[in-house]
């Protein structure tokens, strides 16, 4: 089966003063479709991807806003943002985002270079934008629309701000303050479509409720009838409750129909835009986090390695700039267990073991590349340019390429071209159906769930603890050619062989390390330093005692990394009753305790209410609290508590 | 109505217009828009790609670059400033906010000291030299541009409400009233040195720069209030005049045309037709008036004997500017005259060379007092001006018998107050003696004494409460 690459092309109008960036712009253009191919091959199906260059500033700017749309509504929070990070020069460089529109628009920090451009562009596209368009926790991202969505809503706000009169900057702060401090109460993701709408849950019970009254004129028998009467009781109550089952989609809800305040349509509009900043950005990427890093970082092991990008034209140099660039997040084992990029990448990989299968191979054609040097600019020669010809049936665009002279064209040493030169490599065909139907309907805690097998932490553990022997037998090494004393190196029969004996040894050299730096402060030169940084020793302990820990209680040890995902740490908020069916001049929201995170913060629980109190006038909140004693030690078990707020300012707070 | 009605009315509008019996139907418009339907219908069920979704996928170069923050950031700061309140500006003041804290010249400095020697008058100059180390000012850490005008910046706190996974911690949610003293929350405010010195008015006030000559100073201010009918043309208010003939034009419209039946609309001129006539004439009032106000001279008298090298000259220099800003943001008008003394007294005509003066030899107080008095009773002679005069020394100088007459002198000629900063050379103890100049100080007259302000100061640190010390007298700062 032949396969011939690049039949569709790219290109660009190249409009920029500054040749050494056309120069860049040009050669990645002509790696684009070459990732493009080669991702496809593995599977990956990213919708079209804009790429942009930008400034590390304009980077820090946008970052600031959703997910760095390039629009969004005027809200001081984002001034807050850029101040901070301004005047603490947070942030550094950023490498590469992405949005989750359709085309999606990546960004590529100005100065990464070109290896890291490479890389970027193949993290970015092929892991994250495949993520954005095909994985199911994006579908209500509305990717389609989305930035057509954020500037309805920039205007939508700068035209309540400037219309001082019935809004102006106070009014619209007044709502939309409280709506971001209730954002993330935006409603379990992916929505239930099916579940029905209030009205018509309310109906058939109604419905029910008939039926039953009319059982009950036709029972028989008491212990009928008391059966019906109980059932009758039970779904009178229910109907008494407004919503009828719980929401913990606050700003859904408070913006929906079923709210029983008349909202002005413009407070209604402010509470759906924060719901769905919210819904887009955090909850999407809180949730998928680790899976997203995951393949991207996947796919920037793999895809670097295939024919189609032909990298071993690009200079050994660069080879072991990428090498180098790789191990960004696996600098230190410990990540494999915490980092979502080298923790993503090992599930990744496990995923796809368990899944894949090989099928066969086939040849692949690549047109050859050429980095130009000095030399060959100034000896000449020709190269392959790919022009647009005609548009095919698919609506792409299919180049053909033309014969040019390195000269003529003006081609200067630093550019990529392609050349009249194929080569032909045979590679393996996977297929990876079942691995991508799970990337692309898992989230994160699922991923976790699944995933983090017994299998999976033995393998983890034997490649961490095989970086903890080897650091061993590399520092007993050293410690030999230094001459240290014989009786601290463990080699040999000394070799440590469990967990135990690992823990001692390198307790020992902790305590060597120590000595010698202690002796080193009070005797000046002469004293041996130990040979070892501290670091490394550090970090070999950090995996001695994880695997450990595991060993201990495996279940507890995956409910820790589970807690990590999901935005479980959340306070779980739910809107319980209006008081429209009862009569009760309040609502009321109900706090799950999780004892997992304990109370909710007191602060917590009464800013919650004033705010919410802006959009709902009086309102309750039920959760447990803990009795403590006088020196703050918690009494007995947790007991409900109450905090209600009439006016908006003072909330009351009792046990109940 | 349902689906078939709507057809069927459709179909009947179709085809003939009631009453022309005309056939509407456009065979090609109608064969266009089905077309247009068809095509959209299969884009809809994504059949076909519209051609912006065919656009490959390239690489674009970098745009201009664009601050798209401005607004957020400028309404941020609008929320922001009222939250400066005393207890912010103590805290920059002691220096002690822990996340604010420079080192100067080797040794820590507050937050204050490391702010104003940041002032531009010290830019790129060498504030002084000493035995072993010349004291540079720190180049300004930020660049200004990005500080939307502002040269200091001030830690607040301002809470953000809602709990964000990664910024706050994990647990039992974080935000609400006390989220201001997580240090994520904490922003840095930038302001001017003008606007900074009006905030340092919240912590303590000036009482001798209550004007006690008030009266006597008047400046002519004019300002215009309310409309006249008479005026001079070129006060003519012409918005004000286009509406009186408006309001004019109006009023004879015939609004009750039951009660007036006779009038005819028509024969009212139009709003346009309607002339302007000599009663419609507006014109500004003005008025004039002498408000009290008052002019300052301030004479600073800075020792540059070789003893003050170092860190002493740099902390009299910083004693200095604050005064300086100080004073410019309370009169309309400062004078200040720079006098720079060792043995022999010079006058320096240059605010910027002022702050530049290096020191060598010795020590003279008279000779300082004897040029001030000089410059005072040529240049600012009587009661027209409010005269302050501040010495900043070590304080090693002639016998306190020749220089208190001296400060008598000048208190009693004309002086609203004379302020003596005293600098620790850091020599160590002298046993609790005090310096001929201290000396000279506290043992004036009464009652020129209590025109006499004295503080000693070890560090930059302190100056701002020694300032405070000398000016209101207040012996607990």
């Amino acid at each position: 089966m032949k396969n011939e690459s690049n039949s569709t092309h790219t290109w660009a109008e190249i409009l920029s003063n500054d040749p050494r960036q056309a120069q860049l712009v040009r050669n990645l253009n002509i790696m684009v479709p070459r990732v493009e191919a080669a991702g496809k091959r593995f599977g990956a199906k990213p919708c079209r991807a804009l790429f942009t260059i930008k400034s590390d500033q304009q980077v820090l700017d946008d970052l600031v806003y959703p997910l760095g749309v390039p629009v969004s509504r005027p809200a001081w929070w984002y001034g807050k943002a850029v101040q901070q990070s301004r005047s603490k020069g947070q942030g550094g460089h950023v490498f590469e985002f992405a949005t989750v529109s359709n085309p999606a628009h990546v960004v590529l920090g100005e100065t990464n270079d070109l290896m890291m451009h490479i890389l970027v562009i193949i993290h970015a596209w092929m892991g994250h934008v495949h993520m954005f368009t095909n994985n199911i926790w994006h579908d209500e991202t509305e990717r389609e629309t989305a930035l057509q969505r954020f500037a309805q809503a920039e205007s939508f706000v700068q035209r309540l701000v400037n219309d001082e009169k019935t809004f102006g900057w106070e009014w619209y702060e007044f709502f939309s303050d409280a709506a971001h401090a209730l954002e993330n109460h935006s409603g379990e993701l992916p929505s239930n479509k099916e579940r029905e709408s209030d009205v018509e849950a309310r109906a058939a019970l109604r419905q029910r409720l008939d039926d039953l009254k009319h059982q009950h004129t036709l029972a028989k028998t008491d212990p009928d009838r008391a059966t019906i009467e109980a059932d009758i009781r039970d779904i009178a109550k229910t109907l008494s409750c407004h919503p009828l089952s719980p929401t913990t989609d606050l700003l859904g809800f408070l913006a929906s129909e079923d709210n029983p305040h008349a909202l002005l349509p413009e407070v209604k509009e402010i509470l759906d835009i924060t719901r769905y900043e919210n819904r887009y950005s955090t909850q999407v990427i809180g949730r998928t986090k680790t899976i997203h890093e995951g393949v991207s970082h996947w796919f920037d092991a793999e895809l670097p390695l295939q024919p189609e990008l032909d990298l071993i034209r690009l200079g050994a140099d660069r080879i072991f700039d990428a090498a180098k660039y790789d191990t960004m997040h696996d600098a230190w084992p410990i990540y494999w267990y915490s980092d979502p990029y080298a923790l993503g990448q090992e599930l990744i990989y496990y995923v796809d073991s368990k899944h894949s299968r090989k099928t066969g191979t086939e040849i692949i054609k690549v047109r050859r590349l050429k980095l130009l040097t000095e030399e060959d600019v100034a000896k000449g020669g020709k190269y392959m340019e790919a022009v647009p010809d005609h548009v095919d049936a698919e609506g792409k665009t299919v180049v053909r390429y033309e014969e040019r002279d390195i000269n003529e064209e003006g081609r200067i040493a630093g550019d990529l071209v392609e050349l009249d030169e194929f080569k032909e490599v045979e590679v393996d065909v996977w297929d990876r159906t079942e691995f991508w139907s799970v990337l692309n309907t898992f989230d994160d805690n699922r991923l976790f769930t699944t995933y983090l097998t017994e299998e999976f932490f033995e393998k983890l553990h034997k490649k961490a603890l095989g970086w903890v022997k080897k650091s061993i037998t590399s520092i007993n090494r050293t410690l030999r050619e230094v001459r240290w004393d014989p009786n601290l190196i463990f080699d040999g029969d000394r070799f440590p062989q469990t967990l135990q004996e690992m823990f001692q040894v390198i307790q020992i050299w902790m305590n060597q390390l120590q000595m010698s730096s202690w002796i080193g402060q009070w005797f000046g030169y002469g004293a041996a330093p130990f040979p070892v940084s501290q670091v490394v020793l550090w970090q070999m302990l950090q995996i001695v005692q994880t695997v450990a820990s595991y060993d201990a209680d495996k279940n507890e040890f995956k409910r820790h990394m589970l807690l990590r995902t999901g935005l479980l740490a959340l306070p779980n908020i739910k809107l319980v009753d209006t008081g429209r069916e009862n009569k009760t001049p309040y609502w009321t929201l109900r706090h799950e305790f999780d004892s997992d995170f304990g109370p909710l913060k007191q602060s917590h629980a009464r800013q919650t209410l004033r705010y919410f109190w802006r959009f709902s006038g009086p309102v309750r909140m039920l959760t447990m609290e803990i009795l403590t004693d006088a020196y703050g030690r918690p009494v007995g078990p947790p007991r409900p508590y109450e905090y209600y707020t009439e006016n908006g300012k003072t909330v009351k707070e009792r046990w109940l | 109505m349902n689906r078939d009605d709507i057809n069927k009315s459709q179909d009947g509008a179709e085809e003939t217009t009631p009453g022309t019996g005309v056939v509407n139907h456009d065979a090609a418009a109608e064969k266009a828009l089905s077309e247009w339907e068809t095509q959209m219908l299969r884009v809809l069920n994504g059949d076909v790609d519209v051609p912006e979704r065919t656009r490959p996928s390239v690489v674009l170069p970098r745009p201009p670059y664009f601050d798209r923050t401005i607004t957020d950031r400028w309404r941020f700061m609008e929320r922001a400033k009222p939250k400066i309140t005393k207890d912010v500006l103590k805290q920059i003041i002691r220096g002690k906010s822990g996340v604010f804290n420079e080192t100067f010249g080797g040794k820590s400095t507050s937050t204050l000291a490391h702010i104003f020697l940041t002032h531009a008058m010290f830019r790129d100059c060498e504030v002084a030299r000493g035995l072993n180390d010349i004291v540079y000012v720190p180049a300004k850490v930020l660049d200004s541009g990005f500080l939307a005008g502002g040269d200091i910046e001030v830690p607040i706190g301002v809470d953000e409400p809602s709990w964000w996974p990664g910024r706050d911690k994990a647990g039992g949610g974080g935000g609400g009233n006390e989220a201001g003293e997580d240090d994520a929350d904490i922003v840095y405010m930038p302001i001017t040195y003008e606007e900074f010195l009006e905030l340092l008015s919240l912590l303590f006030d000036l009482p001798f720069l209550k004007q006690t000559d008030m009266d006597k100073m008047l400046v002519q201010t004019i300002k215009m209030r309310g409309l006249k009918r008479t005026g001079p043309s070129v006060r003519m208010d012409k918005k004000a005049t286009a509406i009186a003939r408006l309001e004019r034009f109006r009023a004879t419209r015939n609004s009750r045309p039951d009660e007036f039946p006779d009038l005819d609309a028509e024969a009212n001129p139009t709003v346009e037709q309607f002339p302007f006539h000599k009663v419609d004439l507006r014109y500004k009032r003005i008025e004039e008036r002498w408000d009290p106000d008052s002019k300052a001279v301030v004479f600073f008298e800075l020792d540059t004997s070789g003893s003050m090298s170092g860190e002493p000259l740099a902390m009299a220099k910083f004693y200095f500017l604050l005064n300086l800003i100080w004073l410019r943001t309370k009169y309309n008008e400062v004078k200040v005259v720079y006098i720079a003394h060792n043995h022999r007294a010079e006058r320096i005509r240059n605010e910027a060379d002022f702050f530049k003066t290096d020191v060598n030899g010795g020590t003279g107080f008279a000779c300082a007092h004897e040029l001030v008095w000089e410059i005072m009773n040529i240049e600012f002679p009587g009661d027209g001006w409010n005269k302050y005069c501040l010495h900043a020394t070590d304080g090693f100088g002639e016998h306190e018998s020749q220089i208190t007459p001296w400060i008598e002198k000048l208190v009693r000629g004309g002086f609203n107050y004379f302020g003596y900063l005293e600098v620790d050379l850091g020599w160590g103890g002298f046993g609790g003696w005090e310096t001929s100049g201290m000396k000279a100080v506290k043992q004036t007259a009464p009652d020129v004494r209590e025109h006499c302000g004295w503080s000693r100061v070890a560090s930059l640190d302190e100056i701002p409460a020694a300032m405070k010390q000398i000016m209101t007298k207040d012996k607990t700062a």
